[in-house]
């Protein structure tokens, strides 16, 4: 055991001479060095971390989002932090080391989102990959950059596309979306940027992005002009209706054309200027920026009506600038001369000076080009219109002058004073044009024109002319009706969801204004039409009294007038006609009236019946035959008054004869006095004129009947059927019947009370003779006495002021009766309805000149209809458009069924996923 | 147990044990006459063998926690997912038993692991005190029967990389973490086999007694 021991002593734990190191640390050695090789090694191949700021943090999930460039992942979203302030998240991305040097500060990072949009769909990728972020930046290294700002949207220009970004300015961003099309004949060879607020508010201000080759179509000459999609064109050539894509039509988008010669090419940092339409686009000459002008001002002494801002100022007949402001000047040098400070803008381009030339060479130029003895001048901007321009000329005899430069305000052009004479000058050559022009045949055949004017308005065939509308709307009506409606409503919906689309993009309605303008200035064109006439005729005159003022004036009104005509008087008519056309159909049509015209022209005569009928049954006739009745009834009963009075006579002789032997005197003197106040009554000249008056008044209402305007009532009710009608109310409502119903309510009550009276009248003979016969069987002397106090009961009765001013009231009363039936048939009535007639009359002669027209609205209108029905039919129910839509969205329904049924197979099959069936 | 009829050892009574053959030749010898094996009486720098192992299980152990054990990527979606962030994973998912297993089996056991090695190892080379070589030896007994089972999450992971493969649908690839997880319980197994249990009893053993 012991010998074993020195054994021992080998792997003895404290015997240290023969420790070594085992072979297997080398393991753990091995662990670190390949940790320590895989660490250095990752670290110095990944790239650097970038941050890049985004507004939203859409989708983008930390350590998995990733960067492309060009379709190729570059980086990877490490970590997504908020910015110190929270305004936006910030994506630390890693890097691939080997684009780490291009990423410089031209880099730009937006998120990749699928896009649905009217151009297409686009990011389609990301909805089964998730978003992912795109950079894009140029092939060349540069300084390395580490805070970015993104965005949410593709930039204009990606990687990999050549082309040029130029800057558009328009008044109105309604037409400049983010992503709208910049088109070239028809192609796209661009989109715009997001569209931005100029800093002062004055515009806005787009990138737009042009592809190469195509960024060489835009030069310096090259005019930029939104297109609405949707162009609706009224003039001389008739109604243009223009379409264009749908990307357009849906999103509106620039489209450009040069202007003149081509121009040089333009750099990154062209600008250009959006117009609202071709015309005024290719009419611009130079870019009209108002800080493109540099500003004058000119003075001129004398003040002429005739210049309007945005008066073109010219220079060797080149339009070099616009009027920009206009004001008096009020100072006290010269004394009572007004003076006109006009300010002017002038472009250095049109001077012929370089296209980059600044406000300090123009003034330099100007300022030689005065000191060679520029000039500005005011003259006729063009022999038909009464506009000025300014006119910028060397006057050779001016007297040496500076451009003024005051402290404040503008350089000062010096003026050619205004020269009236200068004016008249041109006006003398007006007039000598104007005595050149066939004027006289010019009037023959207006003449003629107004005469075959009058013919045809007086035609029959114009009087059926509503009939025929009325036909026109029916068979039209009809045709509606028949017509199957739902299926159109279907497609009209349809057709105004779309155009509801296009209008919400027409936004600004730019469109309606120019419409709205343009129907202005037709209207403006049809009212020059107005005094054409007038002035046709006061040129006449005016030639021939050869005054030179007056002639300068008519001669210009001629001219415009003429001009008018000239260039085509039924071109110029057509607008106004059309609009009144159109505004008089719009009306037709919204009226039911026209709708009911026979109706209306039934009413009409059934409203005379009733008036007629009211005249008959209101009992005016009856009333009439009462009266005479009645009149009859008084001379009845006068005639047994005075068949009566013998007896009375005979009595009164009793009773006088009784008296005779009294003391009469008093009695006899009483009844005498009586019987002459009878026969002063009866033969005053009122009661004698009764009869007359009465008769006048009868033949009167005879007349009135039977007056000319009356009679020809029928006839005239029967042109103009909604003339009638308002004579039908204007009688209706009119005094004429009801006060002659009143008036004769008035005698038949005058003659009732006369005939009360007259009534009475046997009744006081009776009792008279009562009185006389119990006179005469009473003592003699109460007879006496009460006859005389009856007598002159009588007396004083009739001799009352009442009873004598009645037959004159009667009197007056049927004068005034008479008056008014005058009054009727002369005066008022008759001649407010024939008055009415004739407006009527008017009315229906503007309506047959609307309906002259008829036929080329009614052209016109189906030329329109065609092309909207071409339009709707575009987007119609078998168009091309619809069945590519429905194809569409079935081969996507078809996908999601696809789709559907695999999700249910491995749904109830997982393990054919397995099984790869 | 102080006596030392009872304490007495192949070494103290002169002998030596081939490993192979388990063949008792008397001490000095070099090599086994019986199958030529070399020949010691403990196994040489058992130690030294057990705390390399031991570092290189802690090293890849490392890794093993900070990569991703696996890597999921379905319908273009790629999820890795750590040893720690899957247990958490499950958690939230509400699946307790799993995530205690995984975190049991591929947290809990391996640092247990590691903890008991090096108790072992350290406690080897101090006098026997408060612990008993019996404990030791039970300790040991069970890091090296447990040692196997902590590959649990390895299994899973490579089960699962060879099954779903379904190329764009879903398909589940091994991370770095399961590499380095599963050389960690590799060295800790080696590292609990170079432990030379019969260390335990020479340090109880008293030398200079």
């Amino acid at each position: 055991m012991n010998d074993d021991i020195p054994g021992m002593e080998i792997s003895d734990p404290k015997g240290r001479r023969g420790f070594r190191f085992s072979v297997v640390w080398v393991v753990p050695l091995a662990a670190v060095a390949i940790a320590l090789f895989i660490a250095w090694q990752s670290y110095s191949s990944r790239g650097p971390l970038i941050e890049v700021s985004f507004t939203q943090a859409s989708g983008l999930v930390a350590g998995s989002t990733q960067l492309k460039y060009r379709s190729l992942t570059v980086g990877t979203v490490e970590n997504l932090t908020f910015s110190d302030d929270l305004t936006a998240v910030i994506a630390h991305i890693r890097l691939d080391k080997s684009v780490a040097r291009f990423v410089d500060s031209d880099a730009k990072f937006w998120i990749v989102q699928p896009q649905v949009t009217a151009r297409g769909v686009s990011g389609l990728d990301t909805v089964l990959s998730g978003i992912f972020i795109e950079g894009s930046w140029d092939a060349s290294p540069g300084t390395p950059e580490r805070h970015f700002t993104g965005s949410d949207t593709p930039p204009l220009m990606r990687s990999g596309q050549d082309g040029t970004v130029i800057t558009l300015k328009a008044l109105q961003g309604g037409r400049i979306q983010t992503g709208a099309p910049v088109v070239f004949r028809g192609v796209t060879v661009g989109e715009l940027d997001e569209p931005k607020l100029a800093d002062d508010g004055s515009g806005v201000t787009a990138h737009a992005f042009i592809r190469a080759p195509y960024d060489k179509l835009v030069t310096s000459n090259s005019r930029f002009w939104s297109v609405g999609g949707f162009s609706v064109n009224v003039g001389p050539t008739g109604l243009r209706l223009d379409v264009g894509n749908i990307a357009s039509l849906i999103e509106g988008g620039v489209t450009f054309g040069t202007v003149g010669l081509p121009g040089s090419p333009v750099g990154e940092d062209a600008s250009f200027t959006v117009y609202s339409d071709e015309d005024t686009a290719r009419n611009s000459v130079g870019a009209e920026e108002r800080t493109d002008e540099t500003i004058f001002s000119i003075v001129f002494e004398g003040a002429l009506g005739g210049l309007e801002l945005g008066a073109p100022v010219e220079m060797s007949g080149v339009k070099v600038g616009q009027v920009l402001a206009m004001n008096n000047v009020a100072d006290d040098t010269d004394g009572t001369e007004p003076r006109l400070k006009v300010e002017i803008g002038l472009r250095a381009q049109p001077l012929g000076l370089q296209e980059d030339a600044d406000e300090t060479d123009v003034r330099h130029y100007i300022e030689g080009e005065v000191r060679d003895g520029l000039r500005a001048e005011l003259t006729v901007e063009s022999l038909f219109s009464g506009g000025l321009k300014i006119v910028l000329a060397g006057q050779s005899d001016a007297p040496p002058a500076e451009m003024a430069i005051p402290a404040e305000g503008y350089p000062v052009i010096p003026s050619v004073p205004v020269d009236v004479t200068n004016l008249n000058a041109s006006a003398q050559g007006i007039a000598d044009r104007i005595a050149a022009l066939p004027v006289e045949d010019l009037m023959s055949s207006v003449i003629s024109l107004i005469d075959s004017a009058n013919a045809l308005i007086s035609s029959p065939g114009i009087q059926d002319v509503p009939k025929a509308v009325v036909g026109v709307l029916g068979s039209a009506q009809e045709k509606v009706d028949a017509f199957e409606v739902e299926p159109l409503m279907a497609d009209v919906s349809a057709a105004v969801a779309d155009l509801r689309q296009v209008i919400s993009q027409v936004g600004s309605g730019e469109n309606l204004q120019k419409i709205d303008s343009m129907l202005a200035e037709l209207d403006a064109a049809a009212a020059q039409l107005a005094p054409l006439m007038e002035s046709a005729k006061g040129v006449t005159d005016t030639v021939a009294q050869l005054q030179l003022q007056g002639l300068v004036d008519s001669a210009q009104e001629t001219l415009d007038a003429v001009q008018a005509v000239a260039a085509s008087p039924d071109a110029q008519a057509l607008p106004g006609d059309l609009r009144a056309v159109l505004g008089e159909a719009q009306a037709l049509l919204a009226s039911d009236g026209i709708q009911s015209l026979p109706g209306q022209a039934d009413a009409a005569v059934k409203a005379a019946t009733d008036i007629l009928a009211g005249v008959r049954d209101s009992g005016a006739v009856d009333d009439v035959v009462s009266a005479l009745d009645r009149l009859d009834g008084i001379t009845a009963s006068i005639a047994e008054t005075a068949d009566g009075l013998p007896e009375l006579r005979s009595q009164i002789a009793d009773v006088l004869a009784k008296a005779q032997a009294l003391a009469l005197q008093p009695l006899i003197e009483s009844a005498t006095t009586t019987a002459e106040s009878l026969a002063a009554l009866a033969a005053s000249p009122e009661t004698q004129a009764l009869p007359g008056t009465f008769n006048k008044a009868l033949a009167d209402a005879s007349g009135l009947i039977a007056s000319e305007g009356v009679q020809a009532l029928p006839g005239e009710l029967s042109a103009t059927v909604e003339s009638l009608r308002q004579v039908i109310d204007q009688v209706n409502s009119s005094d004429g019947i009801a006060s002659l119903v009143s008036a004769l309510e008035r005698l038949d009550a005058i003659t009732a009370s006369i005939e009360g009276t007259a009534q009475g009248l046997p009744e006081l003979r009776d009792q008279i003779s009562d009185l006389v016969a119990k006179a005469d069987s009473l003592p003699v002397e109460e007879l006496v006495a009460n006859a005389d106090a009856l007598l002159a009961t009588t007396d004083s009765f009739l001799s009352q002021p009442e009873t004598m001013a009645l037959p004159g009231s009667l009197n007056g009363t049927l004068d005034e009766l008479t008056r008014s039936l005058t009054e009727l048939r002369e005066g008022g009535t008759v001649e407010n309805v024939n008055a009415t007639l004739q407006s009527a009359a008017e009315a229906a002669d503007a309506l047959s000149a609307a309906a002259a027209t008829l036929p080329e609205l009614t052209a016109r209108l189906n030329t329109l209809v065609s092309t909207g029905e071409g339009l709707l039919n575009t987007y119609g129910d078998r168009s091309r458009f619809n069945a590519q839509t429905l194809a569409a969205i079935n081969d996507m329904r078809e996908a999601a069924k696809a789709v559907t049924s695999l999700a249910r197979t491995i749904e109830r099959n997982p393990s054919a996923l397995i099984r790869g069936r | 147990m102080a006596h030392p009829e009872i304490r007495l050892t192949a070494r103290a009574a002169g002998l030596v044990a081939c490993r192979h053959c388990a063949h008792v030749w008397p001490a000095g010898s070099h090599s086994c006459g019986f199958c030529g094996g070399h020949l010691s009486s403990r196994v040489p720098q058992s130690l030294q063998k057990v705390w390399a192992w031991w570092t290189a299980g802690i090293i890849a152990y490392i890794p093993a926690n900070l990569f991703p054990m696996m890597k999921t990527s379905m319908l273009g979606s790629d999820t890795a997912s750590t040893i720690l962030g899957g247990v958490v994973e499950l958690l939230h998912h509400h699946a307790y038993f799993v995530a205690i297993v995984v975190f049991f089996a591929s947290v809990c056991i391996p640092i247990a692991k590691f903890m008991a090695i090096a108790w072992i190892a350290t406690a080897i080379r101090r006098p026997r005190g408060s612990v008993s070589a019996h404990q030791l030896h039970r300790v040991h007994d069970v890091v090296e029967f447990i040692g196997r089972w902590s590959m649990i999450d390895v299994f899973v992971v490579a089960i699962l990389s060879a099954l779903v493969q379904f190329s764009v649908v879903v398909s589940i690839h091994p991370g770095l973490a399961a590499i380095s997880f599963a050389a960690s319980v590799g060295f800790t197994m080696l590292s609990a086999q170079s432990l030379d249990p019969r260390l335990i009893y020479d340090a109880s053993e008293p030398l200079h007694e």
